[in-house]
């Protein structure tokens, strides 16, 4: 082999490994106002959190165990509602980005005397459960709710 | 020779991200190194209260011998008891876990998270359990051998490494390869850290189980009752509790 092609075969061989680095870890980036935490946490693979202690949070995705967006966003929503006080405000269609259908379902419940708003979103694909959380001190919750919107609408679930 | 060694260099550094990080399919969204390969929900059990719990979660079979010899175990528990002074409990649940030699990690009024030692896991959830009455009860135990394993052999493998980088560093000449040389290692140095930091981490809560409490005023008891709950232990870690949780394991 020549010493250019040699040259040739290696750079191939460093973009196809820059190809595979950057499909292996898509980026989190949070929204502008919020730091990501590098420390997720185990039910998490990616966290962020605002100044005034509104947190995102997507989690590992679930075996879906067959159950599709109905069962899941109906099971999460009585879950929350039934047996952990939360009260649901409203609930909404929400596409992911790659266009899988999900559902967005807004919470409020009272804590340590204070009102808190907490926000899901949930799609099925692929027989895994994707969930993507916000929540926080109500009112500085409902400050950056485009910025969550935002970034529902931005997740990646295939 | 160190031409050659620079040539190698930048392909050595390029991969090294991939044959560190590609492997583990809890870790895809992760960008850094400090996440634990060990979050699959498949490899933890939930045993329900009033179920036996199998063998390999108390580490015993029939023969009195443990299979679980040396593996690093991670316990978790949960429990939700109805009382009619819910502050009182937790102080109370305080006071027990420090009594076994534990403590508490975070608190509120009417929640607290433990962490106590592994053998008195067992003991404290069933002392816990009296403060009030049960309405929810469940033990998750997680195996983090591998995992353990996997960080010692990357933690190995970059300290090897650095000491290499460091034998090229004192035979290398130019000015240009010192500097790679010497951005490398120092990229090296911060990444050993956190490996170790993950080791520790990990160690402690092999060592230290948790254990999640919650009261409720015994009023809303009945209201709990109502709704049969599903058997996805990850649903009950919904909501903003973990959510906003200060420990970052």
């Amino acid at each position: 082999m020549s010493g250019r092609a040699a040259v040739a075969a290696c750079m191939v061989c460093m973009i196809g490994l820059m190809i595979v680095a950057v499909g292996c870890r898509p980026g989190f980036e949070p929204p502008e106002g919020f730091v990501k935490l590098d420390r997720p946490g185990y039910l998490y693979s990616d966290r962020a959190v605002s100044a005034d202690g509104v947190y995102l949070g997507r989690r590992i995705s679930q075996d879906a165990a067959g159950g599709n967006l109905d069962f899941w966003s109906k099971a999460i929503g009585n879950e929350l509602t039934n047996n952990r006080g939360y009260a649901l405000e409203s609930e909404s269609q929400l596409n992911s980005a790659d266009s899988v259908p999900g559902r967005r379902l807004d919470f409020v419940v009272r804590q340590n005397n204070a009102d808190m708003a907490y926000r899901l979103a949930v799609w099925v694909h692929d027989d895994r459960v994707t969930v993507v959380e916000a929540g926080g001190p109500r009112e500085a919750l409902q400050s950056v709710e485009p910025q969550i919107e935002q970034f529902m609408r931005e997740v990646l679930v295939k | 020779m160190n031409a050659k060694c620079f040539r190698c260099l930048p392909l050595l550094l390029l991969a090294l991200p991939l044959l560190t990080g590609c492997g583990d399919s809890s870790t895809v969204f992760r960008q850094d190194s400090s996440v634990l390969p060990m979050s699959r929900p498949a490899a933890a059990e939930t045993v329900r209260e009033g179920s036996e719990p199998p063998a390999d979660m108390s580490g015993q079979v029939a023969d009195g011998q443990s299979p679980l010899a040396g593996r690093k175990l991670i316990h978790n528990g949960a429990l939700t008891i109805g009382a009619t002074q819910p502050e009182e409990a937790v102080v109370q649940a305080r006071s027990i876990a420090q009594r076994l030699g534990g403590y508490a990690q975070e608190m509120t009024l009417n929640s607290i998270t433990l962490r106590v030692p592994g053998d008195r896991f067992e003991e404290t959830l069933d002392q816990l359990a009296q403060l009030g009455t049960v309405i929810d009860r469940s033990v998750k135990a997680q195996d983090v051998t591998e995992a353990y394993a996997d960080l010692e052999l990357r933690l190995k493998s970059r300290q090897a490494m650095l000491e290499r980088y460091r034998q090229m560093l004192a035979r290398a000449e130019g000015m240009d390869d010192m500097l790679k040389l010497e951005k490398a290692i120092v990229e090296l140095e911060v990444e050993i850290e956190q490996l170790q930091a993950q080791l520790r981490n990990l160690a402690n809560q092999v060592v230290f189980s948790r254990i999640d409490l919650e009261v409720v005023p015994s009023t809303e008891v009945a209201h709990r009752h109502l709704m049969p709950r599903l058997p996805f232990w990850w649903l009950y870690r919904l909501g903003l509790e973990d959510l906003t949780a200060g420990s970052t394991y």
